[in-house]
């Protein structure tokens, strides 16, 4: 934990994390794109379009766990003000809001062929659509004080109140009527999907997380950085 | 390599969705890393600087 407060340290740590998270990203993703592309069987009933799900899953997870862990930043941020808390969750918020832009792209991409409709206004997909938007609020908020704390204060207060749309996109599909289909893998009983469909959606999903700790560590190295350039140039400023 | 190409009739809706998966990934990995790289390289020569001036302790 302390080792996680202090910056310099935090810099030695992602320049020797971020090396062994590229190197999983390519050998797992390449693996991933194997299995949903080439070695997966086609659904009985959607044919090929399934291929679709082994991008469009795993983006939606990490648009859900990329905002928890923006979330756990901006509490532990606020809560010990731990400054470096911040910096993690602001070095997440632009990766979260990718897969969240991608999960409703994809989406999109999938319920044309399969529901006849490119978008409709229903609890899940209008719930995903406002977490995109809450993201783009918290990198707004993040950068739109010039002092960056002041800023960073606001944001993390955003993150924190938007969780509450977490677990309302989770269980939406339980909640209200929807097009959406209901979870089948992350469910009370066990997955409802076959082991050859399950396979690549799990490869994908260590893919997409190991992509997310690997600009994570980047995004977060640069940021304290950032922070650095800017106390040495408000020294000479005053000094 | 046709069928792959095919995908049943669905190519125009699953080569898309993997495309904008792999630019928009792989967009934001290369602006982290030139974002990176440009605070690192600044970040020198502000030390190069500090040292250059006596009582400066650079970072």
């Amino acid at each position: 934990m302390h080792a996680l407060a202090n910056p310099s340290r935090l810099v030695r740590l992602a320049g020797t994390y971020a090396p062994w998270c590229a190197v999983a990203t390519v050998v797992t993703l390449a693996a991933g794109l194997f299995l949903a592309l080439i070695a997966s069987p086609p659904d009985y009933q959607q044919g090929e379009s399934v291929r679709i799900m082994y991008v469009h899953v795993p983006a939606a997870w990490m648009a859900l766990f990329c905002y928890s862990c923006m979330a756990a930043a901006s509490a532990v941020a606020l809560i010990w003000r731990i400054p470096t808390a911040e910096l993690a969750a602001k070095a997440t918020a632009p990766i979260g809001a990718c897969f969240t832009f991608l999960a409703l792209v994809t989406g999109s991409l999938w319920g044309k062929p399969m529901w006849g409709t490119w978008w409709v206004w229903d609890a899940r997909l209008t719930s995903v659509l406002v977490l995109f938007f809450l993201y783009l609020g918290y990198i707004a908020l993040s950068t739109a004080f010039d002092d960056p704390a002041r800023g960073s204060r606001a944001a993390s207060i955003l993150a924190l109140v938007g969780f509450v749309n977490v677990p309302v996109i989770k269980f939406s599909v339980d909640w209200w009527n929807t097009l959406h289909q209901p979870a089948s893998v992350v469910r009370a009983g066990g997955p409802a999907i076959d082991a050859s469909m399950l396979a690549p959606l799990l490869v994908m999903a260590v893919a997409f997380t190991c992509y997310y700790l690997w600009v994570m560590l980047l995004r977060l190295k640069s940021e304290i950085l950032a922070g650095k350039i800017r106390a040495i140039q408000l020294r000479r400023m005053h000094g | 390599m046709d069928d792959l190409l095919h995908m049943g009739g669905y190519a125009r809706f699953v080569w898309p969705a993997f495309a904008a998966t792999l630019l928009v990934l792989g967009g934001l990995l290369i602006a982290s890393v030139r974002a990176l790289r440009a605070n690192e390289t600044r970040l020198a020569e502000l030390d190069a600087v500090g040292r250059s001036q006596p009582g400066e302790t650079g970072t």
